[in-house]
């Protein structure tokens, strides 16, 4: 593996394991603490009653002792440092938000950190249909050709052509974006074409190749030809463009929040912040909500590039491998 | 070629049919009545019924009839026939876009030729370097950043914000006029540009160096041609093929993103227009903005194949896919 | 990290980290620096004596930020009389027979415009209205009654969509023109605003130019009125523009031309005012009305080159919970959520203190609303008992109230585009999950959101009702008859003695009884919650140094009276 992949692989890894553990990174509640003489261990994840009220901040004083989260606030913590602040929210970087707050005084790297989980979210959930969508009617058209094929070729033309954005901003209003979910599944229906495109193509080179005519006269069905012949071996390229698509749902994400479409709130969400950003430019100019989950965004976009890039390396290398000895 | 052409054309009849059937359904299953921008106001509560009662497939042939002969209809927000509306706007965003082509298109084969030439030059790593983040930077992201830093909201005045003209444009000279407008393109144009910029030019960069392999280049270096003539006359030659077939993603890509870039710089184009419609459920004017997008960006994908076509001997037209 | 990335990151700091440039030119002299000091009018937002002084002098162009652009300027019109244009278009552009009284603050009084003067019979039921005479329309016509009967008919066709003027127009029985210059209407049955409303909403045209469709006349992109100032040309997406007419019956306007942008864009906004463009910035942020109070050098430009206006319209914005909901019929849980309203962490943070808090659904300022009632206290104690009171305890242990099995969950349907409730709700969602109400969020787009108002399609909603009117008929939103799609009760309350007091307000003609009669109305829609009254809306602008004669009211500011002071003083 070169080097430029250890690097993609890593800073995917990184980027995981921050959404993964993003309720361990920041947070209201700390990761352990001993008050009123009862030792807390994660409060985080089992949210004691006791500690309802309470924040890291809080509990500071009182505690015995104490075991601060990286980020001692939650994302969805409002105005934690009001107190000791003349000056209305949004708050510039300082030794206690080292990123700065958004307009209401939430802590924005707590929120970059569980923005994360949403963009991750979204980027794989939206692909993951889209895979499914595009594989299905990539391999369908493909492999019976005629009438399905020209059918399903001028379904993928309309999808691709339709323009996307109009179709966001429609859907915002039928559907009632109470979660992410309707989101994801929208994206996901709409950016199948590219994967169904590849599947056909590498559908049409496959059938015609002496191991699936080598089946089909052995007398398999369709459905097992497709599923355990055909699919498998369209997979590494298409997984190649679904990684890139992974980056571009991010991308289009972010665009969409900042058009006012998107996750409800309080969801964290990093085009959220940017929207903000726009709103605070110049007075009494914000910058940090532009630069930070700008970077956040570009880095997450750029590692599922990088990793796309990685795979298609590998590859190719593989493909060649089985070239050259044959 | 002709047969190729006519084939390709009646193959879009059904794609067109197929997203007027999209664009028509979007519009009237969408809840919400036509309204007024101003949501805040009580004033705007007042909202009349304007939906016909006849049934929607009627709605839809009588809508497409007219649709055939370029008659939107009229806006249900300001009663202006709908072609007016287009016409003012479907200039600003093509020419735009337009521009935005050029400029990634006209700097991304030089930069990708010149990696390509020094691959191992510190110069060109670094470009490839850059160009791969770009390619990963949100342009609306790019839009503010620029806005921030190049607008004298902080830091450099060197651009206006916002329009297409200054307040004073209408009385300028034509040159003049040309050179506001110009001035005002320039940070939308890069917005939209720069992604499409990086892609194309890592594209050549890829087709020059696989192309520089290649045994024709070979011979040709053997027989002593120039390097200069090698790369530009042989080798560039063969690496524009897949760059043209980008031509037919980009136009989309740079239509779509008109619609936030026009946001962030108050440009009153294709796409302010279409979100502005949306959000007062304008139903005329959405159908026709998506109608029209989706035929510009049918007759790019159209013209760029054309293109491959002819730059391309080996493809025969007509043939089996 | 990567590398690349953090060096991006490094320049993009460094870029951040530019002085402005103006910052260069500071403090360059002791005066300087002392005028960098905002006054006191200035902080409060009051204009200085020196604005109303002065000999007022012909000539210059006046330019102001609108922030929305209208389908059309009929002000007749449903979808054209969008209300920031039509306010800025009425004693400008159109007249109507008479005007609200600006020097009456807060009663407004009527006073005549292109009525010469009215009658008005003993049983209220017959208006007779004498016309001014010598009167042109911009297009060189005369004004006469034929032209008032045309706009009166115009409204009353049922097949124009003129319904947020019809309504004022239903019970007209007749209306007659004896002669060129008098109008007698009469009405089928006596209502208080009857009159008033027929006088000040009707803005003249004339009668041939509303011949045809209504929805397609030429007036309705060219308006023609009789106003000091007429249609000149207007830029789509960009300007209006009007000049002074010579034809004009009073006294001629001052100004030359009154040019209106459209900016709609709040940043975009503050950075052409701060470039200096606007006469008069409208809708200030207030994160930038607070921004730019700093004394330091960067805010020069709006310390030194601006006048602040800070008013109260007769605006508030409420929250509605629907009454139709298991969870909001019980008045003790409307009362306990106030209690759960965090006012003052929402005006110190989100308001910045520009917007004061109400309890009314009159105009706060005027004399309808009964001073004696005050806000419900942030509480949350007091809320909790409350809640326990009404049935609502954790019996599961899950943190979230339940009562018979269902738990206190909704979900607050917000404008999708509102600023405020953006980032009200967040906080207001933070309370409630401390007191065990379950509450979510869901942005609704602007299209969407009435339409589910108006269906009663929703849980908790909020917006803002304005009137121009220091006078207000609340009937239409409170009176139980006005559900659905009858009218603007949104959140279905119900109660027959609010009923009954509403009924009798619109047949009380005496001024003092009519006032106790809406204090009564106040004091009851209070006491039951029916709305969780948030704050008045402010008007926040700023007027550029030298542009002399600006008074803001309820009518806006009067246009007819402001002049530029020639430019040699600077």
């Amino acid at each position: 593996m070169s080097r430029r992949a250890r690097l993609a692989f890593g800073l995917l890894a990184l980027l995981v394991g921050t959404a993964l553990f993003a309720d361990l990174l920041a947070n209201e509640l700390p990761l352990a603490v001993r008050t009123g003489g009862v030792t807390y261990v994660l409060p985080a994840l089992t949210k004691p009653l006791a500690l309802a009220d309470t924040t890291q901040l809080g509990l500071a004083s009182a505690a015995e002792w104490i075991v601060h989260t990286p980020v001692p606030f939650g994302p969805n913590q409002t105005f934690a440092t009001a107190v000791t602040r003349a000056e209305a929210a949004p708050w510039a970087p300082d030794a206690e938000h080292l990123l700065g707050t958004d307009e209401l005084g939430r802590d924005v790297l707590a929120r970059l950190i569980h923005g994360a989980r949403v963009s991750l979210l979204i980027g794989f959930g939206a692909v993951l249909i889209a895979l499914l969508v595009g594989l299905f009617l990539g391999v369908v058209a493909g492999y019976y050709g005629g009438f399905i094929d020209a059918a399903i070729s001028r379904l993928t033309e309309v999808t691709f052509t339709f323009p996307s954005f109009f179709f966001f901003i429609a859907l915002a209003g039928m559907l009632r974006f109470t979660s992410v979910v309707p989101l994801v599944i929208v994206m996901g229906l709409t950016r199948w074409t590219d994967i169904a495109r590849l599947v056909r193509a590498e559908t049409l080179k496959l059938k015609e190749l002496d191991f699936v005519l080598a089946v089909r006269v052995l007398g398999a069905s369709d459905a097992r030809i497709l599923a355990r012949h055909i699919v498998p071996n369209a997979l590494p390229p298409v997984l190649v463009a679904a990684t890139f698509g992974v980056a571009s749902a991010i991308l289009l994400e972010s665009a969409l929040a900042f058009l006012g479409i998107g996750v409800p709130p309080p969801t964290a969400s990093w085009g959220e912040l940017l929207i903000q950003a726009h709103r605070y430019l110049v007075h009494p100019g914000a910058w940090w909500l532009a630069v930070f989950p700008g970077l956040a965004v570009a880095g997450t976009v750029l590692t599922m590039n990088l990793v796309g890039e990685a795979l298609q390396d590998l590859q190719s290398a593989t493909s060649n491998a089985t070239h050259q000895t044959r | 070629m002709t047969q190729y052409v006519l084939r390709r054309l009646v193959q879009m009849v059904p794609t067109f049919l197929g997203i007027t059937v999209l664009t028509f359904a979007i519009a009237h299953l969408a809840p919400g009545d036509p309204l007024q921008l101003d949501p805040e106001s009580a004033r705007s509560l007042s909202v009349r019924a304007v939906r016909p009662d006849e049934p929607l497939p009627v709605q839809y042939l009588r809508w497409l009839g007219r649709v055939a002969t370029f008659d939107f209809g009229r806006s249900l927000h300001d009663q202006r026939p709908v072609i007016e509306k287009l016409a003012e706007a479907l200039p600003r965003t093509m020419s735009i876009a337009f521009l935005a082509l050029l400029v990634a298109y006209g700097l991304a084969i030089p930069l990708g030729v010149y990696q390509a030439a020094r691959p191992r030059s510190l110069v060109s790593r670094a470009l490839g370097g850059l160009l791969f983040v770009a390619y990963s930077v949100p342009s609306f992201w790019v839009a503010v950043m620029l806005l921030l830093f190049f607008t004298g909201g902080r830091g450099l005045a060197w651009f206006p914000f916002e329009g297409l003209h200054s307040k004073d444009a209408g009385e300028l000279g034509w040159g003049a006029w040309l050179l506001d407008t110009a001035w005002h393109l320039v940070l939308p144009v890069a917005c939209l540009a720069y992604a499409t910029l990086a892609v194309v030019s890592r594209q050549v960069r890829a087709s020059m160096l696989e192309a520089l392999t290649q045994d024709y280049v070979r011979a040709a270096r053997a027989r002593g041609i120039g390097r200069r003539s090698i790369l530009f006359r042989h080798a560039l030659r063969n690496s524009l093929l897949p760059v043209i077939t980008m031509l037919s993603f980009s136009l989309p890509y740079l239509i779509g993103g008109s619609i936030v870039v026009e946001r962030v710089f108050g440009i009153p184009g294709m796409g302010s227009l279409a979100f502005d419609a949306i959000g007062t459920r304008d139903y005329p004017v959405v159908m026709a903005v998506a109608t029209l997008s989706a035929l510009v960006t049918m007759f790019a994908v159209l013209g760029a194949d054309l293109l491959y076509a002819v730059a391309d001997p080996r493809i025969r037209l007509g043939g089996a896919r | 990290m990567v590398p690349p990335m953090r060096r991006l990151a490094l320049v993009l700091l460094v870029l951040a980290a530019c002085p402005k440039k103006d910052a260069a030119d500071a403090g360059a002299s002791q005066g300087a620096a002392q005028a960098l000091t905002p006054t006191r009018a200035w902080l409060d937002g009051r204009l200085p004596a020196e604005v109303t002084e002065g000999t007022p002098v012909k000539g210059g162009t006046f330019t102001m930020r609108v922030h929305v652009e209208p389908a059309g300027l009929n002000r007749l019109h449903d979808q054209m009389a969008e209300g920031t244009m039509s306010r800025y278009m009425a004693g400008t552009i159109y007249e109507s027979l008479a005007e609200l009284d600006r020097d009456t603050h807060p009663r407004y009084d009527l006073k005549p415009l292109l009525a010469q003067s009215w009658e008005e019979s003993a049983d209220h039921k017959t208006l007779t209205i004498h016309l001014r005479k010598g009167v042109k329309f911009h297009d060189g016509s005369s004004f006469t009654s034929r032209d008032v009967k045309a706009v009166a008919d115009v409204v009353r066709n049922p097949k124009n969509a003129t319904k947020s003027i019809a309504s004022s127009f239903e019970d007209v029985e007749s209306i007659t023109t004896p002669d060129e210059h008098t109008v007698v209407v009469k009405w089928k049955k006596v209502y208080y605003l009857a009159n008033r409303n027929l006088l000040t909403s009707l803005p003249m045209m004339p009668a041939k130019a509303l011949e045809g469709d209504f929805d397609t006349l030429a007036i309705n992109r060219a308006p023609i009125g009789t106003g000091p100032w007429r249609f000149v040309s207007w830029e789509t997406g960009r300007a209006l523009t009007f000049t002074r007419f010579d034809g004009y019956w009073g006294q001629p306007a001052w100004l030359d031309q009154i040019v209106v942008r459209f900016v709609k864009d709040e940043t975009v906004a503050a950075q052409l005012w701060e470039k200096g463009e606007f006469d008069l910035m409208t809708r200030i942020a207030p994160t930038v009305w607070r921004s730019i109070e700093k004394p330091d050098p960067s805010n020069a430009w709006a310390i030194r080159g601006y006048h602040r206006v800070r008013f109260t319209d007769n605006s508030y914005g409420w929250v509605g919970w629907n009454e139709a909901r298991p969870f909001f019929a019980d008045k003790k849980v409307r009362r306990a959520l106030a209690h759960l309203y965090p006012a003052e962490k929402v005006a110190r943070n989100i308001d910045l203190d520009l917007e004061p808090p109400t309890t009314c659904p009159f105009y706060s300022e005027g004399p309808s609303c009964d001073p004696e009632v005050k806000p419900i206290p942030y509480d949350p104690a007091a809320a909790a008992r409350l809640l326990d009171e009404a049935g609502w305890k954790d019996s599961n242990g899950d943190g979230v109230r339940d009562r018979e099995g269902d738990p206190f969950q909704f979900t607050f349907a917000s404008n999708a585009y509102s600023v405020k409730m953006g980032k009200l709700l967040p906080l207001l969602q933070e309370e409630l999950r401390k007191a065990g109400i379950a509450m979510d969020i869901e942005k609704v787009e602007a299209a969407t959101y009435i339409k589910r108002l108006r269906d009663q399609d929703y849980d908790a909603c909020s917006l803002n009702w304005s009137n121009f009117d220091p006078i207000q008929d609340n009937y239409a939103i409170f009176h139980s008859s006005q559900t659905g799609k009858n009218g603007s009760n949104w959140v279905g309350y119900q109660n027959p003695e609010v009923d009954r007091l509403l009924e009798q307000i619109r047949a009380e003609f005496d001024d003092a009884r009519r006032i106790e009669l809406e204090r009564a109305v106040h004091r009851a829609l209070f006491e039951d919650q029916v709305y969780l009254w948030l704050t008045n809306r402010p008007m926040l602008d700023a007027v550029k140094v030298g542009v002399m004669g600006m008074k803001p009211s309820l009518a806006w500011y009067d246009l007819r009276k402001v002049w530029r002071a020639p430019a040699a003083k600077q």
